[in-house]
């Protein structure tokens, strides 16, 4: 049911609005540099490690993860590594992808209407924008579920099989790559999968499922990163990893926690947003209060909530710590995400009729039940529920669209126009009267411990003073300590004399700078202090140290 | 009514849109930069 177009004014201020906010975010993306803690530690730190020794006999690993988490989405930024700019791009590839596979779902049943409210309401969660402008391996699961979605929409609607086969290929090819990119991401693959099998129909319905079967074969073994889930079993006994890491990002409290994390994301996402900054913050600790009353009752604290060695979490953190700030890791999916989040049950329980807006409604709601209960909760992971919610606002627009009442849509419109704005004004992390500063000097908005550690990286290198010994590097900024010195780095495990003596022999230099970046520095002779930048906030997480080692004769024992 | 030639570069932007173009070529941009990434990355 097509609705009637809008008058062209405001077809045209919709048009401007999406174009114009794009571009907007585009001229970040083209010039933000690295700042997001995981892809400075891992998502991108382990690029420059596995080009120095692959997976399997991996030397430079400094950090288990770096080579035990998926790569398919990650490797992508590889060729940015040595263009230097433009990091984010692949995530707003994504992110332009999910836009028009959202759009063309929407607009084939409901005209361009109905797809431009799509579009204004995805731009209009600040999450989905912050994953969009950064190089976190999130929204790449969402887009590749919605190309899986579009496709295999396309291809039920396409009434010659032959017509359908390109359709299935790019929806198998879709979920391969969502297979390798995340390890939730092979759930959502997996699941996906089995669904697309038990919905083909028509009498076509076998050489379809040959050619879907086909494709997905080829895709996951293209795509799916087995060689690095069958490195994990073979290393670790788990196809994921290291058992205790795997466990601590996990919900192991079962049904305990799940029912506990969807108490809490019901109550952290629904986020009036238009609201002002005070009543926000007023609503923010009811909210807590009235969770932890309710935890209370059903001795539910603490259930469900990851339990990483390097920031233990309990209750105290459900509420943000700074409450009202939009940054990456405190962003909500405001107001939209607010009416996605109550909408999609009611829709699913009140609705009777398997159509569109109950399909999109589904898969929101099973892939939000499957987060909850597999990922353990932490206050930075809703960006684990792009997907859920790209779903659930397409299903939201899909079900106001059929009501067909343009006042409907036309509120809808103004609510996820004026959400975009607020987007835009809100977002922390890329702050807008900051935006003429970044385009101009890029390194200005690096973070407080980047500004004061990149610029020694950049000097060590001036001096001449490389190579530099890396020494005990666990989770920490290896990004920017590659990024800068490149071959200039010397990874090593141990500092003993004869490790000096083999350094002497390869580099023939009496001194050597030694990097360590960890407040727990391992015990190590003959080094003396060199500068010390800045002290981690807890013993695993990043402290700069320099030290300078001399090579002595080795002692006889 | 057919478009004007003037107005080419819009009708090319809405197809690009509405099809199915879209959304594929972008998978498909970042399926050949994950596969040749990985390729060189892992298999060394």
């Amino acid at each position: 049911m097509t609705l009637p177009p809008a008058p062209v004014v405001w077809r045209r201020l919709l048009w401007g609005s999406l174009i114009a906010v794009l571009g907007y975010w585009l001229l970040w993306v083209l010039t933000c540099p690295v700042l997001n803690t995981d892809s400075l530690t891992f998502n991108l730190a382990r690029l420059f490690v596995l080009e120095r020794g692959g997976l399997m006999h991996n030397t430079a690993c400094t950090w288990g993860r770096l080579l035990t988490a998926p790569l398919a989405f990650d490797a992508v930024h590889y060729p940015f590594l040595y263009l230097r700019h433009a990091y984010e791009l692949p995530s707003f590839i994504c992110f332009i992808g999910l836009l028009a596979a959202a759009y063309g779902v929407i607009r084939e049943r409901f005209g361009s209407t109905g797809g431009l409210l799509v579009c204004l309401g995805l731009l209009g969660m600040p999450v989905m924008v912050y994953q969009a402008t950064n190089t976190k391996n999130d929204l790449v699961v969402a887009f590749g579920l919605m190309v899986w979605f579009y496709a295999a929409d396309r291809a039920r609607r396409t009434a010659d099989a032959r017509a359908a086969r390109p359709h299935l290929v790019m929806g198998a090819l879709a979920l391969g790559l969502i297979m390798g990119s995340k390890a939730s991401g092979a759930a959502f693959g997996v699941l996906a999968g089995v669904a697309t099998f038990a919905t083909l129909r028509g009498p076509s319905r076998k050489a379809q499922a040959v050619t879907f079967g086909a494709a997905l074969a080829v895709s996951v073994f293209l795509f799916s990163d087995w060689e690095i889930y069958v490195a994990n079993h073979h290393r670790f006994g788990h196809w994921l990893g290291e058992p205790t890491d795997v466990g601590a990002h996990t919900n192991i409290d079962g049904v305990r926690g799940i029912t506990a994390n969807l108490l809490r994301y019901a109550a952290d996402l629904s986020d009036p947003f238009f609201v002002n900054a005070s009543a926000r913050v007023s609503i923010m600790h009811w909210k807590k209060d009235s969770v932890e009353w309710c935890f209370q009752r059903l001795g539910l604290l603490d259930a469900g909530m990851m339990h990483m060695p390097w920031r233990a979490l309990n209750e105290g953190n459900f509420t943000r710590s700074i409450p009202n700030i939009y940054n990456e890791n405190n962003a909500t999916f405001g107001l939209i995400g607010a009416l996605v989040l109550w909408a999609t049950p009611l829709g699913l329980i009140w609705r009777r009729r398997w159509d569109l807006t109950t399909q999109l409604l589904t898969v929101a709601a099973v892939s939000f039940v499957l987060v909850a209960f597999t990922v353990g909760w932490s206050p930075a992971n809703l960006r684990y529920m792009v997907a859920p919610f790209a779903f659930g606002w397409c299903g939201l627009a899909a079900w106001l669209c059929t009501a067909n009442r343009p006042w409907l849509t036309a509120t809808a419109t103004v609510i996820a126009l004026v959400s975009t704005a607020l987007t835009v004004e809100f977002a922390a992390s890329k702050p807008r009267d900051q935006f003429l500063t970044v385009l101009r000097s890029p390194r200005s908005l690096l973070t407080k411990q980047q500004q004061a550690f990149v610029p020694e990286l950049d000097t060590l290198a001036a001096e001449g003073k490389l190579p530099v010994v890396l020494y005990s590097a666990p989770r920490t900024d290896l990004f920017d300590v590659y990024d800068r010195l490149r071959a200039g780095v010397v990874v090593v495990f141990d500092l003993n004399p004869d490790t000096l003596a083999r350094l002497e022999n390869r580099f023939h230099k009496g001194q050597y700078v030694v990097l360590t970046m960890s407040n727990d520095v391992p015990p190590a002779p003959d080094l003396r202090p060199l500068r010390r930048f800045s002290g981690g906030r807890s013993a695993a997480d990043t402290g700069f140290f320099l030290w300078t080692a001399v090579p002595g004769p080795t002692p006889t024992r | 009514m057919e478009p004007s030639p003037h107005r080419g570069w819009k009708t090319v932007a809405r197809r690009w849109l509405a099809g199915p173009d879209l959304p594929y070529l972008c998978l498909l941009v970042i399926c050949v930069l994950s596969l040749i990434s990985r390729l060189v990355l892992l298999w060394r």
